[in-house]
């Protein structure tokens, strides 16, 4: 019956217009007085326990380097190295979108930035070149995805922070089923665009295009390189790209200036706003679930139901991706990761496996109506239908999922890297 | 009413610049400080998480200036044709809300004053940081407050992802 109330004022709060933090905070309040000790400061003080926590210093240091170094003509630059490398290649430019996707969403960190900075320059320049319009849309739309896998990932992030297992692991496990991921959708571009004329590669365009873009395209190397030499951890991976990002954007390409850094850092607050009380509510619904012992008795409810871990691995991404149709990927990691690690593990399965298929499974959300945020973002971008927007990511979404398919019952494609 | 709203949008812009800033330098004086000079500055990461979380509850009634929420719109349909009231009506609620919200945080900010609690390595109280959640809260009921006033004031969505 509590349970059916929480789900009625849930309910009721959003055809109020409230916001996610309103109703998350609401029903945290609700968790706490109805199957908590009923003391809502226990609450206050869950949201300050949570928020106190050094491996969150990793996401706001992340958004900003994301955001200084996603600023002025980054686009541009990747987009002219991808150009230039992909030139002798038939279908080359349609190549280069995937890449230009796959680096600038890597640095950014959001999926819609990486669409509307890299579609606004490669939609026209693709269909002026012929391209088909379909493919152009799909191309773009699904391309802007691959920045959620590869790292720096804030997806992953919240996976580590939430289910207590290494960052910077979890970020050397996402390079493989990212470059997988790019490499397929690369592949297909190449496949579907293989009467386009090829061009002849030009040595003095591609030595500009490296001095113009190489610059940013090296920030997740040095930052992955880093992490796995051991020469430092997550956060402070999160802060050397930071730095890297202010050098970059200030000494080479001269596109910022001091009063450019208070813009971005409000636009980095805004968005921190919105994901730290999120985060901390989660972080406290999971203290209360854990002292009722609820994840072990769904671990132990589920592995009485079926005890063959490929079952489980191929529920959990039925459910996933039923999940990343109807919710945003934050709160469907912060809510789900601590339920599904338990039988996860009664499986045998690896945390860090775990949180690659999450993430993947989730990043197809993005592309699946009713709510994924690309396709409403493509649609807006490029006034276009919904349907027709829908229909051009299908075969881009049937990719992801092989590649899926492949990361889920081969582990060692996401933990290659992990010691 | 558009006064206060400007008023608070810059004050804590600027707050959480600041904030920003400071954790970057910290954590950036870590880092270099251990493997430049084999030296670091114990508690930098603790001031920088401090720094982090100031800089976040600003951005929550920033984001609340800027009506940048996220919110799930499926249930849209309840008031669909009066979306003007649908709209003054969420934010009286939401007024409500998060000024409950602003009254159980400072409830937990009062027991941290009298229990004198204190921040690991510094030792310093910690409850003039913890003000910064009743603060927030009761900015953001302001900030709703007004709109249920003045719904003119209320910008259009922006969700920054």
């Amino acid at each position: 019956m509590a349970a059916l109330m929480l789900v009625v004022l849930v309910l009721a709060a959003l055809a109020l217009r409230q916001n996610i933090i309103v109703v998350l905070l609401g029903s945290a309040a609700y968790v706490h007085l109805v199957w908590g000790d009923g003391h809502l400061e226990y609450l206050a003080e869950d949201i300050w326990i949570s928020l106190d926590n050094s491996l969150l210093l990793a996401i706001p240091m992340f958004l900003l380097a994301g955001s200084v170094m996603t600023r002025g003509s980054i686009a541009q630059r990747l987009i002219d190295l991808a150009t230039a490398i992909t030139r002798p290649l038939p279908g080359g430019l349609a190549v280069a979108t995937i890449l230009s996707c796959a680096i600038f969403a890597a640095i950014s960190g959001s999926s819609p930035v990486t669409l509307l900075a890299v579609g606004t320059i490669m939609y026209p320049a693709l269909l002026k070149e012929g391209y088909d319009k379909r493919f152009v849309l799909g191309a773009l739309t699904s391309g802007g995805t691959l920045g959620i896998i590869i790292p720096p990932s804030i997806p992953l992030i919240l996976y580590g922070i939430v289910t207590e297992t290494s960052i910077a692991d979890l970020f050397l496990a996402g390079i493989v089923p990212g470059l997988m991921i790019a490499t397929v959708l690369a592949g297909y571009s190449l496949w579907v665009n293989r009467h386009m004329p090829a061009q002849r590669f030009d040595l003095a365009e591609f030595s500009k295009a490296v001095l113009r873009g190489g610059w940013s395209a090296m920030l997740p190397v040095i930052l992955l390189g880093g992490i796995y030499s051991g020469y430092f951890s997550a956060t402070e991976a999160a802060a050397v790209a930071l730095v890297y990002a202010l050098f970059v954007e200030v000494f080479i390409h001269r596109e910022m200036r001091l009063l450019d850094f208070y813009g971005t850092a409000v636009e980095t607050a805004k968005l921190l706003g919105m994901l730290f009380p999120i985060v901390a509510v989660a972080l406290s619904i999971k203290t209360i679930l854990t002292i009722e012992e609820i994840p072990d008795a769904l671990a132990l409810f589920i592995t009485e139901a079926t005890s063959n871990p490929i079952m489980f691995l191929l529920a959990v991404n039925i459910v996933l991706l039923i999940v990343g149709c109807l919710f945003d990927i934050i709160s469907a990691i912060l809510i789900l990761a601590p339920l599904l690690l338990a039988p996860a593990l009664a499986y045998g399965i690896d945390p860090v496996h775990l949180g690659v298929i999450m993430v993947i499974n989730l990043e197809i959300g993005f592309l699946t109506p009713p709510l994924g945020l690309n396709i409403i973002v493509a649609m807006t971008a490029f006034k276009e239908r919904f349907l027709t927007i829908c229909r051009s990511v299908l075969p881009f979404i049937v990719l992801i999922l092989a590649v899926l398919m492949i990361v889920t019952y081969i582990p060692s494609t996401a933990l290659v890297f992990v010691r | 009413m558009a006064q206060i709203l400007q008023v608070l949008r810059v004050l804590e812009s600027l707050v959480a610049t600041l904030a920003y800033a400071g954790v970057a330098m910290l954590l950036i004086y870590d880092v270099i400080g251990r493997e430049v000079f084999g030296t670091s500055f114990l508690g930098a990461d603790q001031l920088a998480v401090y720094g982090a979380i100031i800089a976040g509850f600003l951005g929550l009634s920033l984001a609340t200036s800027d009506n940048a929420h996220l919110r799930p719109a499926f249930m849209d349909f309840v008031f669909k044709g009066r979306e003007a009231l649908a709209i003054r009506l969420g934010d009286a609620v939401s007024t409500v809300f998060y000024f409950a919200a602003a009254i159980v945080a400072w409830s937990f900010v009062a027991v941290s004053m009298e229990a004198q609690d204190r921040a690991p390595v510094f030792y310093f109280v910690v409850w003039p940081l913890q003000v910064i959640i009743p603060y927030a809260f009761l900015s953001c009921a302001v900030k709703h407050a007004i709109f249920v006033a003045r719904p003119g004031l209320k910008p259009a969505p922006s969700e920054a992802h």
